[in-house]
């Protein structure tokens, strides 16, 4: 038939291939990122917003990052492929001094501590479920954190600053957590 | 002749399924990754090892593809009422619209009613027909509410879609059940079309969710040149369901549909049309991050077309892919598939497809493999080899290298071989349905082409995607393709009959361009350019009539597109969108301009009312086709209410 010279360079490529063990190369950790993406995506189906914190029943949840591009890139490839209760996800990269406006999960990244402050301080009291990936973070009021534990990753929440964000974080959510901070502490 | 008849001709099975599979050639493999974890529980999220680097990434940008992702939200927020129209939104489509139900759609120019080197999938099944290898646009909808993306590759994907996946893929996806909960109702309504869909889903136990729904439109006649009716308007009606549910570490869909509908065809009775389809589905992801995809479905379709032929198709279709992470630098994709169409057709007086009745077999293994040769530079090689009935066995491989050693830059670079095989068109056609005999041989004014060969393109792209400010990005193609064997429509040896012959051969090549930039919040500016360019010819020797009697291509030089949208206020959104398309050579159709605006008013928490106003710039414009019978469209208002609960 057609193309035997391209046929076989193409089979003796592919044999080429799949033969070779190519040394594992390191990408900035893919697969933390790849987790942290899917934990803010599970975050969000598992928080009940307030009434009036979507204009329509379908209008976008939006998902602000401030401080790790490469995590907003990662959420980006999985927008609009899951929507979460019905509401398509949009990301926004947020920097410092932009309004926080419109945003249902923030999530913020590595930055000096700050703007770290500002941001939560920016978030307080609104409808905004906070996540971080740092002691610091979670410290200066973030509501959820992402923690390594033996190569794993897992998260904490502190009920303190939800609280007066009138955000519901579902039972289920809790009962996953690795640490639950009550209010009172 | 006869072939201004085939524009009212439409069916549809066929081809590779891969699609669903995952989306484009390699953005497809990138999306499996970050599926597989957002499937897990918070719990199981909680046990993923962070540096066993089992699973591969890829980022959106990282695809070595010419892919163009149209989302729900531009769906809803450019108005678009059907299938075709909401096309329009990706700049690397070529969409003119015929007439009231006609569309002449592809990429990468060979633009035609009866265009045949596009693939076209809805939620993993071939909406494409083996009569023609084209898409009868007047034959297929969805609830574009349900549409979740549309995801449009210009340029080759036959390593993994298969043959005809030439010039470009549309792959049509709608959400899964459990994103469609709840209810809809949406009416449609403006001086041509009446539109009105439903759709409710609900739960089905602990992990399942389903979703039903029903829609009916009716759009009027289009008006000619000439100012007299083109009796193309048409009515359809159709209903479906899709149940996704979760299990063990698996997805289950089972997803159908049925539709019946009647299109006005000058000088007879209504085209009368029916199909319906069933299809399931299942994803599983195994230990390592590898996945498996196992996917069936049947369909059937009636085209009853007065004064042409009744046909009945009915096709099985198989898939299975199997995606591998041999190591933390390598993944190796294979699967393969085998569908049959069982082909019926009655024929008419005019013409004929002769044997009326054909059984029609794909059957095809692949595999593709991407290795990452240092940690910016990664190579994907793949082969695909397709049986069918026509011509044998097909090869269609492909090669691509992409790199990305600056930050939100990559470049990539492919070579693939893609082929059109023949379709009932190019070997079984043949008018009148009696010839005279002459000296008791049948003289046919067409007969077929016995000897009509698979079309081959040969192409090369290459391409950058960049995101150079965290709100701008942009992506930017430039492609060569050699096309060889392409059809034409000869005199046979004895000059008495004309028959379907390869005797074509030229080049395209062309740029594409595409752009997004995020000002704020509340405004978004995207746009495209296409630009091409297509020399192609006849061998020597050639008679060729095709191009004199309507089945040559007829494609600009260049097109354009730019959309703003704006969030006014919480409530109020505006839209606006421009686009250009360049003058048609032959038929002759000038360039026109179309600008079309958009206000969307959410009145309260799940209702909306919007109107869009099309056409503005001009009183009519026309699209395809030759004067004086060829439609134009004008200025109009289409009002839209949707409800959700």
């Amino acid at each position: 038939m057609r193309a035997p010279f391209l046929l076989r360079a193409a089979c003796a490529l592919l044999l080429c291939l799949l033969t070779w063990n190519a040394p594992a190369y390191a990408q900035a950790n893919p697969i933390e990122r790849e987790v942290k993406a899917a934990y803010l995506y599970k975050f969000a189906s598992f928080v009940e917003w307030p009434e009036g914190s979507f204009a329509r029943a379908d209008s976008a949840l939006q998902i602000g990052v401030a401080g790790n591009d490469a995590l907003a890139e990662q959420l980006e490839q999985m927008v609009g492929e899951r929507p979460i209760n019905g509401h398509l996800v949009t990301v926004r990269r947020v920097r410092r001094g932009e309004s926080l406006a419109g945003l249902h999960v923030l999530f913020v990244g590595s930055m000096e501590k700050g703007a770290m402050a500002e941001l939560l301080g920016a978030a307080r009291g609104r409808s905004l479920l906070t996540v971080s990936d740092s002691d610091e973070a979670h410290l200066l009021g973030s509501m959820v954190n992402l923690v390594l534990v033996d190569d794993k990753l897992r998260f904490e929440v502190a009920l303190r600053p939800v609280a007066s964000s009138r955000l519901r974080i579902s039972a289920r959510m809790l009962a996953a957590a690795r640490k639950v901070q009550q209010e009172a502490s | 002749m006869q072939f201004d008849l085939f524009a009212t001709r439409r069916r549809r099975p066929q081809w590779m399924l891969l699609a669903l599979l995952g989306p484009l050639a390699h953005g497809a493999q990138a999306n499996l990754g970050t599926d597989n974890f957002s499937n897990l529980s918070l719990e199981e999220l909680g046990t993923v090892n962070i540096t066993s680097a089992s699973k591969r990434s890829e980022r959106l940008g990282d695809a070595a593809a010419s892919v163009f992702v149209i989302r729900a939200d531009n769906i809803r927020r450019s108005g678009a009422a059907t299938l075709p129209e909401a096309l329009r939104l990706a700049p690397n489509l070529q969409v003119a619209r015929a007439d009231a139900r006609n569309y002449a759609v592809t990429a990468r120019g060979f633009n035609n009613v009866l265009e045949n080197k596009l693939l076209v999938l809805i939620d993993g099944r071939a909406v494409y027909s083996p009569l023609f290898s084209g898409v009868f646009w007047d034959a297929q909808d969805v609830v574009l509410e349900d549409i979740e993306r549309i995801e449009v590759i210009s340029g080759p994907g036959a390593t993994l879609w298969g043959a005809n996946a030439v010039n470009g893929v549309i792959n049509i996806i709608t959400r899964s059940a459990a994103a469609t909960q709840g209810g809809l109702v949406s009416a449609d309504l403006s001086r041509d079309l009446h539109s009105a869909s439903a759709r409710f889903g609900g739960k089905l136990g602990e992990s399942a969710h389903y979703r039903i729904y029903a829609k009916r439109v009716q759009a009027d006649d289009s008006e000619r040149a000439d100012g007299a009716p083109s009796l193309t308007g048409w009515q359809r009606r159709q209903a479906g369901f899709r149940i996704d549910a979760d299990a063990a570490g698996a997805a289950m869909t089972l997803q159908g549909d049925a539709y019946q509908g009647s299109l006005h065809q000058a000088g007879t009775r209504d085209i009368a049309i029916d199909g319906a389809n069933l299809l399931a589905r299942l994803e599983r992801t195994l230990a390592g991050g590898s996945g498996l995809r196992l996917q069936a479905y049947v369909d059937h379709t009636t085209r009853d077309q007065p004064n042409a032929f009744v046909e009945h198709i009915n096709t099985l279709d198989l898939e299975l892919q199997h995606t591998l992470n041999l190591s933390a630098s390598q993944q190796l994709i294979w699967g393969g598939g085998h569908r049959i169409a069982y082909d019926r057709v009655d024929n008419d007086k005019k013409f004929a497809f002769l044997p009326g009745a054909r059984d029609l077999a794909w059957t095809n293994v692949f595999a593709q493999d991407q290795i990452s040769l240092t940690p910016a530079l990664r190579l994907t090689a793949g082969l695909k080899a397709e049986r069918n009935s026509y011509t044998g066995l097909e090869y269609l491989p492909s090669l691509s290298l992409a790199w990305q050693g600056v930050p939100d830059h990559l470049v990539w670079a492919s070579l693939a071989r893609a082929v059109r095989v023949p379709s009932r068109t190019d070997r079984d056609f043949f008018s009148p349905t009696n010839p005279p005999l002459v000296g008791g041989v049948p003289r046919y004014g067409v007969a077929g082409g016995p000897d009509f060969e698979s079309e081959v393109a040969r192409v090369a792209q290459l391409g950058l995607r960049a995101r150079p400010l965290p709100a701008l990005s942009y992506s930017l193609k430039l492609y060569y393709s050699r096309y060889e064997r392409l059809r034409t429509l000869e005199p046979n040896s004895a000059g008495t009959s004309l028959v379907f012959l390869n005797r074509a051969f030229g080049a395209t090549r062309g740029a594409e361009f595409s752009t997004r930039w995020d000002v704020n919040s509340g405004l978004r500016i995207t746009g495209g350019v296409t630009l091409q360019h297509l020399a192609l010819r006849t061998e020597p020797g050639s008679g060729d009539v095709s191009g004199a009697v309507g089945v040559g291509n007829n494609d600009p030089r260049h097109w354009a597109l730019l959309r703003v949208s704006h969030d006014l206020s919480d409530a109020l959104e505006l839209d606006l969108s421009w686009r250009h398309v360049g003058r048609l050579p032959k038929p002759a159709v000038p360039a026109y301009n179309a600008l079309d605006l958009r206000l969307g008013w959410s009145i309260r928490p799940g209702l909306e009312l919007s109107l869009l106003a099309q056409n503005l710039l001009a009183s009519r414009h026309a699209e395809f086709g030759a004067e004086p019978a060829r439609s134009v469209f004008g200025r109009s208002v289409l009002a839209r209410l949707s409800w959700r609960f």
